[in-house]
């Protein structure tokens, strides 16, 4: 007897298939946990929205997650879904943070004299929003009046540390930029405003550079050498 | 012409799940793949040396120094913590039954808590289990414990699954995929900058170790450190060398890390403790 070989093809292709989509299913995770990841995401974005603190980078992460899932990508939907809903709380944080609640801090200034009006500029919620809203967060830390005063040395602390924060909620802190404000921090204090002001700004650059390389780094995977 | 189309759709469904779902285990082919072809003559069991397999100079050095190891007195006081009882009474023996030789185990997936969980963590919850404060992860009385178990292990294989039924776990070794991967610091250097593409070249005096191989070896005594340290402490450094923040010793970030890449390492046998420059 001649093995009809469209038999044998037929058999062979449904065995593989038997074996391999089972097989390649097994290793991802459901689109019901991409979804969910994604819901989560849209969430915390909705939220940072409503306390004016929308975050560009979290949109078009959600964005790119959501293009995923008709390619069955779920993992990485889910990984970005992840990093977005991150920032959006990150970002509320941040707003959340920055609320008009004057410190001792501030009403000592208050309390001191002419400065107290530069100070309350400087934690003025439209002022401090901005860090936490968009991508460009020490904008606002590099207008104003010239450097030197305490107001300014303040302003652009806080700048500073916002963009930080942005960075490691990214996971991409870079090693100086912590110790970079505590010297900032500590000029202020010594009332060397405007070495303040600079190393503020260094620092500042470092966490939106930070921040920049670890978007850019998101879909990081093996190198096209290893592939 | 029906049937060819048939056949053609069925291969290029094959083809695209196995595109789409891109597993663990081809991750670990390529991995092994790339540097068994960078390094040719390195036998597939050196590699656990590191950059003793590729550097002849270096590894008669390193031959002499480990005439009389610098780790030996980690291995002692490691056998006396085994030995001695915690304030409850009970020892280790008791958290692992199987132990001392038990790093061939981990680390692993616990599906129950959805995490990694690496050695110097399950030595930690056994210390605290039994009422003992836990050892810093770094460096310290944890390089002794785990000199110990590793002297103990050693010769076992590295074996890292990656259960297919919990995709969590797939989740945790593709986040330590991409901690290995991306780029970060002031630097702008992954993990693989030096470790992968430049592993055999030059960093000023210093030959870059392969990647494959890093995990077998741990806890270290490294001359630069005049010190022990745990696989943590080398990642933190790495982190450090490239200007980023390292994450906290034992945290997700380096439990996924360390779970990434001892599976990439399955299949070679485990040496440790060891010395390093």
């Amino acid at each position: 007897m001649k093995p009809n070989i469209a038999n044998l093809s037929k058999v062979f292709l449904i065995a593989a298939l038997t074996v391999a989509v089972p097989a390649g299913s097994a290793w991802a995770t459901w689109r019901y946990q991409a979804e969910r990841a994604l819901a989560a995401a849209k969430a915390a974005e909705a939220k940072a929205t409503a306390a004016g603190a929308a975050s560009a980078e979290s949109a078009q992460l959600i964005k790119e997650a959501q293009g995923l899932l008709p390619s069955r990508q779920y993992t990485k939907a889910r990984q970005l879904a992840r990093k977005a809903k991150a920032l959006s709380e990150t970002a509320l944080q941040n707003a959340k943070a920055q609320q008009p609640a004057p410190s001792p801090k501030a009403k000592a200034k208050a309390a001191a004299g002419p400065a107290a009006e530069q100070a309350k500029a400087a934690e003025s919620p439209a002022a401090a929003k901005a860090p936490a809203a968009t991508a460009a967060p020490s904008q606002a830390a590099t207008q104003g009046p010239a450097a030197g005063s305490s107001a300014d040395a303040d302003k652009a602390i806080a700048a500073a540390e916002l963009a930080r924060k942005r960075a490691a909620s990214a996971g991409g802190e870079w090693r100086d930029t912590g110790s970079i404000i505590k010297k900032a921090k500590a000029a202020a204090d010594s009332g060397h405003y405007a070495d303040a002001v600079r190393l503020a700004e260094q620092a500042r650059r470092q966490g939106d550079l930070g921040f920049e390389q670890a978007m850019h780094q998101q879909k990081a995977d093996f190198p096209a050498y290893m592939k | 012409m029906k049937k060819t189309l048939v056949l053609v759709t069925a291969l290029g469904l094959i083809s695209t799940s196995a595109l789409v779902c891109a597993t663990p285990k081809e991750d670990q082919e390529r991995f092994q793949h790339y540097f068994e072809t960078r390094f040719p003559k390195v036998a597939k069991n050196d590699f656990v040396n590191g950059v003793y397999a590729i550097d002849a100079v270096a590894r008669e050095n390193w031959e002499a120094i480990e005439e009389f190891p610098p780790y030996d007195p980690a291995i002692s006081n490691g056998e006396t913590m085994w030995e001695t009882p915690f304030a409850d009474g009970k020892t280790y023996k008791d958290c692992f039954p199987d132990g001392p030789a038990i790093a061939g185990k981990y680390p692993y997936w616990d599906k129950q808590r959805s995490m990694v969980v690496t050695l110097p963590l399950a030595v930690n919850a056994c210390r605290t289990t039994h009422g003992e404060k836990p050892l810093k992860y770094a460096k310290g009385p944890i390089t002794d414990i785990l000199a110990y178990i590793a002297f103990k292990s050693r010769g076992q294989i590295t074996n890292v699954v990656i259960p297919a039924d919990d995709p969590k776990a797939l989740a945790a070794y593709e986040k330590g995929k991409h901690i290995y991967f991306a780029r970060r610091g002031q630097l702008n250097f992954s993990c693989a900058s030096c470790h992968a593409g430049n592993s055999g070249n030059r960093l000023r005096t210093e030959i870059l170790s392969p990647a494959f191989g890093q995990t077998t070896h741990w806890p270290v005594y490294r001359s630069k450190w005049g010190d022990m340290g745990t696989l943590d402490r080398r990642f933190a450094g790495c982190f450090k060398q490239v200007r980023a923040k390292p994450y906290k010793a034992q945290g997700e970030e380096y439990r996924d890390l360390e779970y990434f890449l001892t599976y990439m390492n399955n299949g070679l046998p485990l040496n440790g403790p060891a010395s390093r420059k």
